[in-house]
Formats: C-alpha cells, sequence, structure tokens
C-alpha cells in the first residue's frame, strides 16, 4: 500500500471553505454540458428525433420524412461499399447514431463503463451519447450510489444541471480503490500511550488512550485540536453524538461531556470493574463492564433505570439498535436483550473463545473471537450464517456497514471481508507495529486505534471529488 | 381467430391473433376497433420488415412476458435471436425502429443489445469500422478525452 506521511495534507484545501477557486471548480464540474442543448444539435438536421417521443407512438412526420430520406441515400453508399471501390464514409452512412434519443439510450444502457468511454473517442456525435447525464444518473441508482447535495453547494449548483457522468467516475475510481486496496495512509501520533478506541465523522477523530487522555484531531489536518483529562484510568470506550460524548474507562466510571463545550456534564459511577463499552440513544446510556452486568441509565437525569446480569463473564462488547441490545461475553456468547423490560430475547452459542467484538444492524450480527474466527449470525433465529477464518490472533474490533466487514486484532492486520460471500478482500499487513484495538470505516476511510500508540487513517478517496457522494 | 397488417408498401400480410398481440401497438388497436376483416395499416414498416417481425414473434410466441429490469438489461441474447439478427445495418436499423413503432419490447431489447454487443470491447477505430463512422475529433480533442479515459478508469 501507499504509505506517505500525513504532511502533505496539511497544504489541502479545507472543504469547508468556499473560496473563489472553489466556486469555479464547483461551476465547472458540477453544471453538464448538456450535449442536446449545444449549438451543434441546432442547426443540425443529423439531430433526427431528439425530441423524444413515446415509444408507442410514430415519429412525427416530420422526421418520419427524414428517415426515409437517410434510407435513400445510404441505399446507393451501401452498394458503392459492396463493389469495392473508393469509398469514404459519410455522415448518413452513420445509420445507428440516427436512431432516436430513447433508442439510443436504450443501446447505451447494455455498455460497461470501458466501452461509455471509449464511444467518447468515436466522433462528435457519439461522443455526445457517452455524455448522456440521464444514463449516468440511472447507473448511479442502479449501483445503489447516494447523491446527496451539501447544503453549502446549494447555492452554486441546480440540481436539473448535475454532471452525472463526473460523479459517477468519482464513485466508482472510489470503489475500484477499495477493490484494489489504494490507499493514503496518515498516521496521527500524540497519545503517549497505546490508543483504545476511537469515532469519527467528516471534521474529526476523537480517541481514547491508556495515556487516560481523550483526544480531538481535525480529521482534515490530522492535527490535535483538544485533549480532555478526567478518568483516573485507561480511556476504554467512547461514544459521541452531536450533543455528547461519553466515556468510559478501567476506573470504572463513565463521563458524559458537553459536546459543544467539551466540559463533563456527569460522571456515572455503579459499575464494580473496568467499563468494556458504551452506548446511548435519545433515552438511555448503557454501559457493559468486566463486572459482568449492563446497567442503564436514562439520558439528563442519569438515574439508574435497570442493571441486567447479563453473562457468566467480561462483557467485552455492545451494541444498540432500536430497543435492542446486543452483548458479547467472555462467556462465549452472544446475547440479545430488550432494554424496555430487561428481557433476553436471543442467544447466539458457537465460538470456542472468548467473544471480543460485535457489530450490529437490527438483522445481522458479526462477532469476533479469541478463537480467530469473525461469525455472522441471523440475528432473530440465532443461527450462525458464516465464519469467517484468516487472523492469526484474537479478534479484537470490527465494524459492519452495507455488506463490508472491516476487522482488526492482536496480528497487527486488518482485514476487509465481504459480508454475502465471507470471502477476505484486502488485508493490510503492515498498518500497525502492534496490537490492534479498534477500527472504524466510512465509504471514504479506514480508521483504526493501536498499542502502537498511533491512530491510522487509510483514506481511499484521496484526490476525489466526494462532496456530493458519501 | 387470424388478423390483417398491411405494411407501407401494401403488402398485405395474415397473421395469427396472438402473433400480432406481441405488438402492443396492434394489441391495443384490436381492443379499440374490436373484431373486424379491414387490415390495419403500419405506415411506418415495410414488407420486407414486417415479415422478419413477423417470424420473430412466431417463434417468441411462447415466451413469458417479463418486466424484470434486470433481465432485459442482461445482455445475454440466445443463439436463436442471435442467427436472427445477422443482418446488415440498415436491416438491423429498421427492425430496431418497427420494434419500437410496434412496441414490442423483447424484439427491441433483443436489437439494442445486438447494437450494444458490437460496440462492446473494440477500439474507438473498430467501431468507426463497423458503423461507417468518419471522425471528426480533431487530434487536440482526441488526446484531451484519451487523458480523461485514463484518469477515469484507474487500473
Amino acid at each position: 500500500m501507499n504509505f506517505k506521511g500525513h504532511r502533505q495534507y496539511q497544504h489541502r484545501h479545507s472543504q469547508y471553505n468556499v473560496n473563489d477557486d472553489h466556486r469555479k471548480y464547483v461551476e465547472q464540474n458540477l453544471q453538464q454540458q448538456d450535449p442536446f442543448n449545444s449549438n451543434e444539435s441546432q442547426h443540425s438536421s443529423r439531430f433526427l428525433g431528439y425530441n423524444v417521443t413515446p415509444s408507442t407512438r410514430p415519429l412525427p412526420s416530420s422526421s418520419r420524412q427524414r428517415t426515409r430520406h437517410h434510407v435513400e441515400k445510404r441505399t446507393s453508399a451501401t452498394l458503392l461499399t459492396k463493389r469495392g471501390s473508393f469509398y469514404l464514409p459519410t455522415a448518413e452512412n452513420d445509420l445507428i447514431s440516427q436512431l432516436p434519443f430513447e433508442l439510443i439510450l436504450q443501446i447505451i444502457q447494455h455498455l460497461d463503463l470501458h466501452s461509455m468511454l471509449i464511444l467518447g473517442l468515436v466522433s462528435r456525435r457519439w461522443r455526445s451519447f457517452s455524455l448522456i447525464g440521464e444514463e449516468w444518473h440511472r447507473r448511479m441508482q442502479q449501483q445503489g450510489w447516494k447523491f446527496h447535495l451539501p447544503n453549502y453547494l446549494q447555492p452554486y449548483v441546480s440540481l436539473d444541471r448535475i454532471d452525472w457522468r463526473y460523479w459517477y467516475i468519482q464513485r466508482y475510481r472510489l470503489e475500484q480503490r477499495w477493490k484494489l486496496g489504494r490507499v493514503n495512509a496518515s498516521f496521527l501520533s500524540d497519545h503517549k500511550d497505546g490508543v483504545y478506541c476511537l469515532q469519527f465523522d467528516d471534521r474529526k477523530i476523537i480517541s481514547g488512550s491508556r495515556d487516560r487522555t481523550i483526544k480531538i484531531w481535525d480529521a482534515v489536518s490530522f492535527q490535535c485540536v483538544r485533549t480532555l483529562v478526567g478518568h483516573e484510568g485507561s480511556v476504554l470506550c467512547l461514544h459521541y453524538n452531536q450533543d455528547y460524548l461519553v466515556t468510559g474507562s478501567s476506573d470504572a466510571t463513565v463521563i458524559v461531556w458537553c459536546m459543544r463545550e467539551l466540559k463533563q456534564l456527569t460522571r456515572i459511577r455503579g459499575h464494580t470493574a473496568k467499563i468494556s463499552e458504551i452506548c446511548f440513544n435519545d433515552d438511555y446510556l448503557i454501559s457493559g463492564s468486566r463486572d459482568h452486568t449492563i446497567r442503564i441509565t436514562r439520558m439528563k437525569t442519569w438515574e439508574l433505570v435497570r442493571v441486567i446480569p447479563a453473562h457468566d463473564g467480561h462483557i467485552n462488547a455492545i451494541k444498540l439498535h432500536g430497543s435492542h441490545l446486543l452483548s458479547a461475553s467472555k462467556d462465549r456468547t452472544l446475547r440479545l436483550w430488550d432494554i424496555e423490560t430487561g428481557q433476553l430475547l436471543q442467544e447466539y452459542v458457537g465460538h470456542d473463545d472468548a467473544v471480543s467484538c460485535a457489530a450490529f444492524d437490527g438483522t445481522t450480527i458479526v462477532s469476533g473471537s479469541l478463537d480467530k474466527t469473525i461469525k455472522i449470525w441471523n440475528a432473530q433465529t440465532g443461527e450462525c450464517l458464516r465464519t469467517l477464518e484468516g487472523h492469526l490472533g484474537l479478534v479484537r474490533a470490527l465494524s459492519f456497514s452495507q455488506g463490508r466487514i472491516v476487522s482488526a486484532g492482536y496480528d497487527q492486520s486488518i482485514r476487509v471481508w465481504d459480508a454475502d460471500t465471507g470471502e477476505c478482500l484486502l488485508n493490510y499487513q503492515d498498518g500497525h507495529t502492534a496490537w490492534v484495538f479498534d477500527v472504524k470505516f466510512d465509504e471514504k476511510r479506514i480508521v483504526s486505534a493501536s498499542q502502537d500508540r498511533n491512530i491510522l487513517v487509510m483514506d481511499f478517496a484521496n484526490g476525489l471529488d466526494t462532496r456530493c457522494i458519501c | 381467430m387470424s388478423v390483417r397488417l398491411l405494411s407501407s408498401d401494401s403488402e398485405d400480410f395474415t397473421v395469427a391473433k396472438e402473433v400480432a398481440e406481441r405488438s402492443m401497438l396492434i394489441k391495443n388497436m384490436l381492443e379499440d376497433v374490436g373484431d373486424n376483416d379491414n387490415p390495419i395499416p403500419l405506415p411506418n414498416v415495410t414488407a420486407k420488415i414486417l415479415r422478419k417481425v413477423i417470424e420473430w414473434c412466431e417463434h417468441h410466441l411462447g415466451d413469458p412476458v417479463t418486466n424484470d429490469e434486470n433481465e432485459r438489461r442482461n445482455t445475454e441474447i440466445d443463439e436463436w435471436d442471435q442467427k436472427f439478427m445477422e443482418v446488415d445495418q440498415e436491416t438491423l436499423f429498421d427492425i430496431i425502429l418497427a420494434a419500437n413503432y410496434l412496441d414490442i419490447k423483447p424484439l427491441l431489447d433483443v436489437g439494442c443489445k445486438t447494437v450494444a454487443n458490437m460496440i462492446k470491447g473494440k477500439t474507438a477505430e473498430e467501431i468507426r469500422k463497423i458503423f461507417n463512422i468518419v471522425n471528426d475529433l480533431t487530434p487536440e480533442e482526441e488526446a484531451q478525452i484519451r487523458k480523461e479515459n485514463e484518469w477515469a478508469e484507474d487500473r
């Protein structure tokens, strides 16, 4: 993989500043050059049939006549070729391109990307086919690739003038890089000890460390912008949204921070051992601990709602989805709970050793274990659907989204898996030099935290324009 | 039950109703006018092409109607259709137009897929040869597009 230091990023444009260059760039790239409204098409009778007619109705009489006109001319030219005399092709012989627009659309929808690009080199007329925005838009939708115009761009772009081909190609290239594993790597090193946990978004990365601090990093410049001190032990887990940052520690307490001012709001005590993971929604804050219990606390009032004695061993991970809570334990099982009632809903048995991490999207559960495997489960039935083998040690962390699993562990590797086929797609071995404790990803990046004190950002989108596609 | 069809060059065809009804245009017309002996005029289709279209409809008479977009996008063409489409480009062009006019979606699909398959995997020069296309791009434009394409594929 293509490792480069993080220094190059410092000069990069911040994508949140809309300056003049930026605006020019936006205008150039976002506004579609409509091939069918160009001057050429207006005066040229060759652009026959481009006033789109529904397929069940005959062509308007004017274009019908034109078709006939072409047929006559063409016949004589075809005869010429057959005789093998000097034959210079003329535009009139380029029959297929005379088809009505809706039929051209139906033809090009069968072409792969490479052929679409080659069309651009054939002639001006065929180039215009390779630029039809409608077709590129359809392809994006077919791939399930989302398009989202951020607020800060809306003043510059009208939705009906989007250059779909441009965005399709940006998204395609991003996908290609995931396929090939091509990333730009940057290391964030400011923690004084191993980094246990992290979460990130487009603007920031937040990490917790054995050095007892929580650090907030600028996700663009990769500079540490704030360090929070509060815990008397390692910061083992954290979770944030736009209002709250919640951290759990080996000091057996949970601290709730106000996200805006980064001040402590409250400290929750009660667990008698390390907090291994926390999650929260609008109503509840839930913590899992090595003391074998899950504690459910009401948000804002911070009063204890319920304690679930969930497992016969350390709880290593918990995940919340709606009112369902998943817990993973050293007792080799995972369990699904209803947080409103505290009732056990399902149990997942199959790992040969402690379950160390888990992910849950409501229907599918993915778990990693000391037995070196990853298992995929049907959340409802409890059935193990697949076992992924490859890691050479404890699978310490994993994330799961849109059919993709990213896992990391004590073998120092970071692996990407196809959740549907179970295939290992990528295997990064040289990112960290010690145990990997946490890994998260989105469409653009994989970010991991390690005992080697570094946070590693592997960026798939370097140099691509992802403003509207991620 | 049979139906009479009249081509643009005034040739009269008599075909089974089920065959003619592969065309949604004709099917709708028959529903509108009811049974009568008058031939249905098809002013956009010559006898030569209508004969081909009828041949296709007869062969595919028993085909299930598929509305599955994915299946329609599948570029595989079955062997019989491949043979059927081994025609000169003028005929191919006219079959596509006729299938569109008569609203026979599966035939239109076969026609469009045939053209797409003629393009796939070819170089620009090969495509120009196949379709008798004059290259009116300037060398500068070509160089520019080539550069863009390289960037887009990024293999």
